[in-house]
């Protein structure tokens, strides 16, 4: 079984580039009626990778979350799964192209650099700690699928603004349905992390471990928060077009950002090392 | 005697003329309605005895497909009969009909059905004309198991051109691409609402389009009121309300496409009103088509967030894109249309070796028991049964084989043909006994 685990690793960026060719194919195929591919390559490459995260969580006796790489791979995957159900949603394959390839990349980083079982066996944490991880690393995927949608939509507006209807244009949902994705996308993220953020509160509380003035735990909110306005200038305000957008966009940059801020100038109890 | 299946063969023919080899005055001169189809079908049954006829008529073209017509002339006769239905002498006008014998005629129809052969390349009405065309033929007693067949597999072809290519893809009229592109900034245009601005003929196809695509609530702005009303009127089951022009800044903000083809020589709608409009729809996405020459609406719109203007240059630039696309996509429906002509010829063929696999066998059963007669006399009356089992049994062996090659020999092609012939002339098969056959078959 622990044999596995690398022969997995190595066969999962595989995985993922071969869905992305199926739907770089389909993307470059106008009227083409292979656009099936795409969609068997990825679940196909999605359960690979359930059963790989899986076969390591039996082996370590807890969710592989343990290193940066582990974070990266989780990451990978609910990204994956995210794009699926958007896509399934949505009906609409045209943007796994440009969702897909930061999976890959993703991926072809964690198995190059985290493709071992972590040799320590991490304390045992834990239920609601690790469901406190999972809607962390679920939300954070959705707010990443998000932004590729808001990147998508400004760069259609931008066209259709100036009357320039290039292959992009003709292969693109319609404008309105790319606000829809971002919006929904950032929606379900913002649902995960307040999730993700009830949990680690109690986690705190209980455990003693840490403390909420934590820098990670307040860039956290002030991320929550803008994509909290994100989503209620949508629905409640009707804010349609590049302002939503961009404050989407602002979001996921602040998110990025944080986390790198988090890792290289403050102290945090909970950054993985 | 060789040439009896290929005669078979070539019994199909077209004859007609369309947009590539007459003008619209004699196209339009030419357009059959169904009393004159029937009576053409009726002529071509009658007196050029086709077995089946088949008339499409549109105002691109008028063309004849006949089944075993016995004229020597059959673009010569159809010159006649168009004289006669409708008083147009194309041959005084030195105007030739072209004609195709088959398989060039099924190819011919083949690539009419898929938009191969249209005004505009790979429009879908022809598909609807092939129906009605078969529909007609039907009602006149025209049409035949061949040409029903045959229509079947023009429409197969057409749908497969459609499904399996881009060559029905893509707006081909600036109307058609205005209404593609609101769908492609509002998506769904189901619960959206239209501000047409101008009573004219553009408006009028506007209104047209956007109801294909959903669009159910109209608002009708315009100085001729009654010409709006009437325009109203053609609206079918939507909601159609008529303002005056004046009312525009009043109705803007509860559109979600504008189209203005006036013939104002000034703006109709300025960027102010639009401002306005933006600020109480809340900043929601506005589509603003100015369909006029000189343009109705003022270009500084444009600049407002979330208002996408087009105009005529625009929307002709995405109907050259798409016409260029079209013409990229005429290759592969080549090879559709190459595929499924193949496939018709394949079946017609096998209709005509019927008939000669039945009289081949009918030869060989024919002597059995003519020499079972002769010797018959032989035999004791209990060897009898035996004896006729026995020469049964010898016949179907030796016959096996032949018969299953000759069955095939419609896959074959010019082979199977040959094959056919070889054996009509080995065996002395009439041509005759297979036509008759073949009549009662069906």
């Amino acid at each position: 079984m622990r044999s596995l685990v690398p022969l997995i690793a190595t066969l999962l960026p595989v995985a993922y580039a071969l869905a992305v060719a199926a739907y770089a194919r389909a993307y470059a195929r106008e009227g083409g009626v292979s656009d099936h591919l795409g969609p068997v390559a990825l679940r196909v490459a999605v359960l690979l990778h359930v059963f790989y995260l899986s076969v390591r969580g039996v082996l370590e006796g807890h969710l592989p979350l343990a290193s940066v790489y582990d974070f990266l791979s989780a990451t990978g995957l609910s990204m994956a799964v995210v794009y699926l159900y958007i896509e399934a949603r949505e009906g609409i394959r045209t943007t796994g192209a440009f969702v897909l390839p930061f999976v890959f990349a993703i991926q072809i980083v964690s198995s190059a650099y985290g493709n071992q079982v972590t040799p320590e066996p991490v304390p045992l944490r834990p239920f609601w700690f690790e469901l406190h991880t999972l809607t962390a690393v679920l939300g954070y995927s959705a707010f990443a699928v998000s932004a590729i949608y808001g990147v998508l939509f400004l760069l259609l507006y931008r066209d259709i603004k100036a009357n320039r209807f290039s292959f992009f244009f003709r292969r693109m949902p319609p404008l309105e349905v790319l606000g829809q994705m971002n919006i929904r996308a950032a929606g379900g993220g913002l649902a995960l992390l307040t999730l993700a953020i009830i949990l680690g509160v109690g986690w705190v509380q209980r455990s003693g471990t840490g403390t909420l003035t934590d820098p990670k735990v307040w860039l956290t909110l002030f991320v929550w928060c803008i994509f909290a306005f994100s989503v209620l200038g949508y629905h409640r305000l009707g804010w349609r077009g590049p302002r939503a957008i961009y404050v989407s966009l602002a979001g996921f940059t602040t998110l990025l950002l944080s986390r790198v801020a988090v890792d290289l100038f403050f102290h945090s109890f909970h950054s993985f090392r | 005697m060789s040439s009896n299946i290929a005669e078979a063969s070539l019994d199909f023919l077209c004859v007609g003329l369309n947009h590539e080899t007459s003008p619209l005055e004699i196209r339009d001169a030419l357009v059959m309605n169904e009393a004159e189809v029937g009576r053409a079908i009726e002529a071509l049954r009658g007196r050029a005895g086709a077995e089946e006829a088949i008339v499409l008529s549109t105002c691109n073209r008028t063309e004849i497909y006949a089944r075993g017509a016995r004229v020597s002339d059959l673009p010569l006769f159809v010159n006649d009969l168009l004289r006669e239905i409708k008083g147009m002498d194309l041959g005084a006008r030195g105007h030739r009909l072209y004609a195709y014998r088959d398989p060039e005629s099924v190819r011919h129809l083949f690539r009419v059905a898929c938009g191969l052969n249209s005004q505009v390349l790979g429009e879908p009405q022809i598909v609807g004309q092939v129906k009605d065309a078969l529909t007609l033929a039907a009602r006149s007693g025209g049409s035949g198991p061949v040409t029903e067949r045959l229509l079947d597999a023009a429409l197969r072809c057409a749908k497969r051109a459609r499904t399996e290519t881009s060559i029905g893809r893509g707006p081909i009229s600036s109307v058609y691409a205005a209404v593609s592109l609101a769908s492609k900034v509002l998506g769904s245009l189901g619960q959206r609402r239209a501000l047409l601005v101008g009573s004219g003929e553009m408006a009028g196809r506007s209104i047209c389009h956007l109801m294909d695509s959903g669009v159910s609530q109209f608002t009708i702005a315009a100085r001729n009121r009654e010409r709006a009303e009437a325009l109203a009127s053609r609206a079918g089951s939507a909601v159609v309300r008529v303002v005056s022009l004046e009312a525009i800044p009043v109705v803007l903000p509860g559109a979600d496409i504008v189209v203005s083809a006036t013939a104002s020589p000034g703006f109709v709608l300025h960027e102010p009103a639009v401002r306005g409009a933006m600020k109480i729809r809340k900043n929601r996405p506005l589509l603003l088509i100015d369909l006029a020459v000189p343009r109705d609406i003022d270009p500084a719109a444009a600049r407002l967030p979330n208002v996408f203007l087009h105009d005529l240059d625009a929307l002709a630039a995405i109907v050259a894109q798409s016409l260029e696309q079209r013409r990229a996509e005429v290759p592969g429906v080549e090879l559709i249309v190459d595929e499924e002509v193949t496939r018709f010829m394949r079946w017609y063929r096998s209709l005509m070796l019927k008939p000669t696999v039945t009289a081949f066998r009918s030869h060989f059963e024919r002597i059995a028991q003519e020499e079972l007669e002769r010797h018959r006399a032989r035999f004791r009356p209990e060897d009898q049964p035996a004896a006729e089992s026995l020469t049964r049994s010898i016949v179907q062996k030796l016959l096996h084989r032949p018969t299953t090659r000759l069955n095939r020999a419609g896959e074959d092609g010019n082979t199977g043909i040959r094959r056919i012939d070889a054996v009509r002339d080995l065996f002395g098969i009439e041509r005759e006994e297979g036509t008759d056959e073949d009549r009662d078959t069906r």
